[in-house]
């Protein structure tokens, strides 16, 4: 076996049909080319599916992923990349999660693994090193995600890492999430429904092996120099406190945080809903991942008058989606929507914009009392936690809105689909984009539907709109926003698309660069001391960019007619005016987005449908569809 | 360097064992760190640090006075220890391991836990 | 009379986008001003600040500063 210093070198392929464990060397090309984490989810998924799967039949897979540089001694080192054929969007589905799953998997001796079949009963998959077991868990069918990790800790061991899955994985709702660390999610795409689909309630590992490192003293030095940049930087101190939570009042300021299912773009009682309220009315414990210098998960207790639980976060993006689009006016509320979501096993993003679209459905009339079990209105607690249940359950209408909000529409009909916010399946995230053409541009083009991590171009965005400081002194704070022009933003959005999911493929979390300025050269170097091989952040990107074409390949060869048509917004953000806040009376007319998808196109070697090119694969080291 | 540790600042990353075992061990393998973190999850939310706090009560059980005491600090002379591991059963923290020699292995006092740990949670005594 | 001297940190993108401000500016103010006032004096865009701290005490932007301080500007980050 060649030794493949950083990784731990093996990797293990469950069926959980036949109970046949299989582990085997992992491949050094499939290292070379692709790293790892995102890198290794995108080739297996490839090369393992064929055309025609059905995402919760039991020839999808669920791939679990770490990278080179999880595991060791670094700045966030704790991340775990997931993926499959999504149940949401029919096409490429990943997610990501912090905690410390992935490095118990590498500690194992597993790099990753690939689970497929279906289990008979609902069962867990427990991995103490060598020793791999599919064990049935029937009592645990119904229980929370959370409350199924606690039980199994008590069982197993407190040295266990698990991840899990709540009811609404178990019962397939398309955008149920993988649960771990009682608090940590991989949120996006339904993976967790795949799960469900396979009866698998859960994953334990226990890992105490070593990871082999190519100069372990001279790793060991660059990672603790890597903590002392970390500790040196003024974000340290500035950013650690708030985490995400941070963006919420900028948000509002200017005009980029979802309100009242993406009407509006500004939120009058965002202070209620901001990172200062989490410290001054929840806060618990600075909770933190893997090795992480700057802990950014707030773990704190919430009371409201529909119950109180201790949770995780509320994150930005699940302040925007339950606080800003279902308008819950309080961080308690949030806070407690977040727990019943995280509980049940529910993306706080798709779920709080599922959610809002019921919420403007039913004050339309396009569905009554009766289709819902009760009136329901915006700003209600009671009400979001209660149409939670019914997904999680698939109760009633929960059926029809567990399947997500496209779906939804197509059966609700008139015309909801003109504001159900989703591309291509998958519910958008936490930013309002009708002044923003690069964000737009960039959840337009995200491979896994509308989701904002590929590419976050809202600085770009919002700086470029700045063209004129006397104008914005006039205008104050809170004066209408100039109007941000899409020219320039496509290379900025392709430029990130490479970058951040670089992050993913190498293991680590991307929140140290991103948000504190750690510089990018250390990963450089840090990279090299453990694996012995040299690659500059360029050559990473390339290997990014590579995965970037193979995941829009897997959408060409899996999504029935996938093309340029996949890659618009709803109407609503194409034509109807924001109405309140900074960007009152914005909106993205459909030319200009199509003028902006045929520049993307051609600047990434795509032809006009949004398919790359045969020049493009074959530079790639690709092979067409 | 003796140790001392708030466990209300730590936010469980587990930095401190992860150099822990590369320090003492060159491995990258937490399972062999000479501290451990426990936290108390749903409820009430908290880190627990068990880290040896030179109390001596491993000195106080070998027979073969195989550990002893240097400024406050416990350290075992492996010319002397037979790996009866009674050291390792007594320890009232559970943070004396077995090394992969079959020796049992403590706290070295060699600072980076403190040094690296980004909450200030483990400092020096 | 002297000046009411601010020290002014920039982080994150901050340095990025004004490339003629110094990761570490000084200004020296005749009278009281607002963060905000104060950032525009600078040619920083309030809205490319997402938080104002001093020391580890979080301000808002119609803080008035009338005493010499270090402040530090946190730009929006990069990721959600």
């Amino acid at each position: 076996m060649i030794m493949l210093n950083g990784y731990a070198g093996k990797n293990l392929k469950i069926n959980v049909s036949s109970g046949e464990c299989r582990v085997e060397n992992t491949a050094p090309e499939l290292a070379e080319k692709y790293l790892g984490g995102r890198g290794f989810v995108a080739r297996l998924l490839y090369d393992g599916l064929e055309p025609g799967t059905d995402p919760l039949g039991e020839k999808n897979m669920v791939v679990v992923a770490t990278g080179p540089l999880s595991g060791h001694l670094l700045p966030g080192s704790g991340k775990t990349h997931f993926g499959s054929l999504s149940p949401a969007t029919g096409g490429y589905g990943d997610s990501n999660l912090g905690g410390h799953f992935g490095p118990a998997l590498k500690y194992a001796g597993y790099d990753y693994m690939v689970i497929e079949g279906a289990a008979p009963k609902l069962s867990a998959i427990v991995i103490d090193n060598d020793q791999i077991r599919i064990v049935e868990y029937e009592e645990l069918q119904g229980k929370g995600a959370i409350e199924a990790e606690k039980e199994l800790k008590a069982r197993l061991g407190e040295d266990y890492q698990i991840i899990t899955i709540g009811p609404a994985g178990e019962n397939k709702v398309v955008f149920s999430c993988i649960s771990h660390d009682f608090g940590r999610q991989a949120g996006r795409c339904g993976i967790a429904a795949v799960m469900g689909s396979k009866n698998i309630k859960a994953v334990a590992v226990r890992g105490t092996k070593s990871i082999p490192v190519y100069n372990p003293a001279g790793a060991q030095k660059k990672g603790e120099e890597m903590y002392r940049v970390c500790f040196s930087k003024p974000g340290f101190k500035t950013w650690t406190p708030y985490g995400t939570a941070s963006l919420t009042d900028w948000a509002n300021e200017v005009g980029v945080f979802p309100t009242r299912n993406f009407q509006s773009s500004y939120a009058e009682f965002h202070k209620q809903i901001n990172g200062q309220a989490i410290r001054d009315r929840l806060l618990v414990t600075e909770k933190g991942c893997f090795c992480c210098p700057t802990p950014c998960g707030k773990y704190g207790y919430a009371k409201t008058s529909v119950g109180n639980a201790y949770v995780e976060g509320p994150e930005y993006e699940s302040i925007a989606t339950l606080g800003g689009s279902c308008c819950l006016e309080t961080i308690e509320e949030v806070a407690y929507a977040n727990y019943v979501c995280d509980q049940l096993g529910l993306d706080t993003i798709s779920a709080g914009v599922v959610a809002s679209f019921a919420l403007e459905c039913f004050e339309k009339g396009v569905i009554s009392a009766n289709d819902v079990g009760k009136g329901i209105s915006f700003g209600s607690l009671e009400d979001v936690v209660y149409l939670f249940e019914k997904i999680a359950s698939r109760d009633g209408i929960g059926a029809v809105l567990a399947e997500g909000v496209r779906h939804a529409a197509g059966v609700f009909g008139q015309h909801s689909d003109h504001y159900a916010i989703q591309v291509k399946g998958l519910e958008w995230s936490g930013y309002e984009c009708r002044n923003a053409p690069g964000m737009m541009l960039s959840y337009m083009t995200a491979d896994v539907g509308a989701h904002h991590n590929r590419s976050w171009a809202l600085g770009f965005d919002i700086s470029q709109s700045d063209a004129d400081v006397s104008a914005l002194i006039s205008a104050g704070t809170s004066g209408e926003l100039p109007l941000s022009s899409p020219e320039g933003k496509v290379d900025h959005v392709i430029s990130m698309q490479h970058s951040r999911p670089l992050f993913d493929a190498l293991g680590i979390c991307r929140l140290q660069t991103m948000e504190i300025g750690f510089e990018t050269a250390h990963y450089e170097d840090v990279y090299e001391l453990i694996t012995g091989r040299k690659l500059s952040w360029p050559e990473m990107l390339e290997i990014s960019e590579r995965i970037w074409h193979l995941t829009r390949q897997f959408n060409a060869k899996h999504i029935d007619g996938f093309g340029r048509s996949a890659d618009f917004p709803p109407r609503r953000l194409m034509e109807d005016p924001v109405t309140t806040g900074p960007n009152k009376g914005r909106f993205l007319k459909r030319e200009i987005l199509d003028k902006l998808l045929s520049e993307y196109y051609e600047k990434r070697g795509w032809d006009q449908n949004g398919i790359p090119t045969a020049e493009t694969l074959e530079r790639f080291g690709l092979e067409k569809v | 360097m003796k140790l001392t540790v708030k466990e209300e600042l730590c936010s469980g990353c587990n930095v401190c064992r992860v150099v822990c075992a590369l320090e003492n061990f060159s491995v990258v393998r937490p399972s062999r760190a000479l501290l451990q973190i426990k936290g108390n999850f749903p409820d009430p939310g908290t880190y627990n640090i068990a880290y040896c706090n030179q109390c001596g009560v491993c000195a106080d059980v070998c027979l073969e006075e195989a550990i002893s005491e240097t400024d406050g600090e416990y350290n075992i002379d492996y010319n002397l220890c037979t790996q009866c591991m009674d050291c390792v059963d007594s320890c009232p923290f559970e943070v004396i391991i077995v090394n992969d020699s079959g020796y049992p292995a403590k706290c070295t006092g060699c600072g980076k836990c403190t040094e690296i740990c980004p909450r200030a949670a483990v400092s020096a005594r | 009379m002297s000046g009411l001297k601010v020290t002014v940190n920039l982080t994150g993108h901050l340095k990025e986008l004004y490339p003629h401000l110094e990761e570490q500016t000084s200004i020296e103010l005749v009278q009281p001003v607002s963060v905000f006032t104060l950032l525009s004096r600078l040619g920083i865009s309030s809205r490319m600040v997402l938080l104002v701290t001093i020391g580890d005490t979080l301000i808002g932007k119609e803080t008035i500063i009338d005493q010499p301080c270090e402040l530090n500007l946190v730009s929006p980050p990069a990721g959600g």
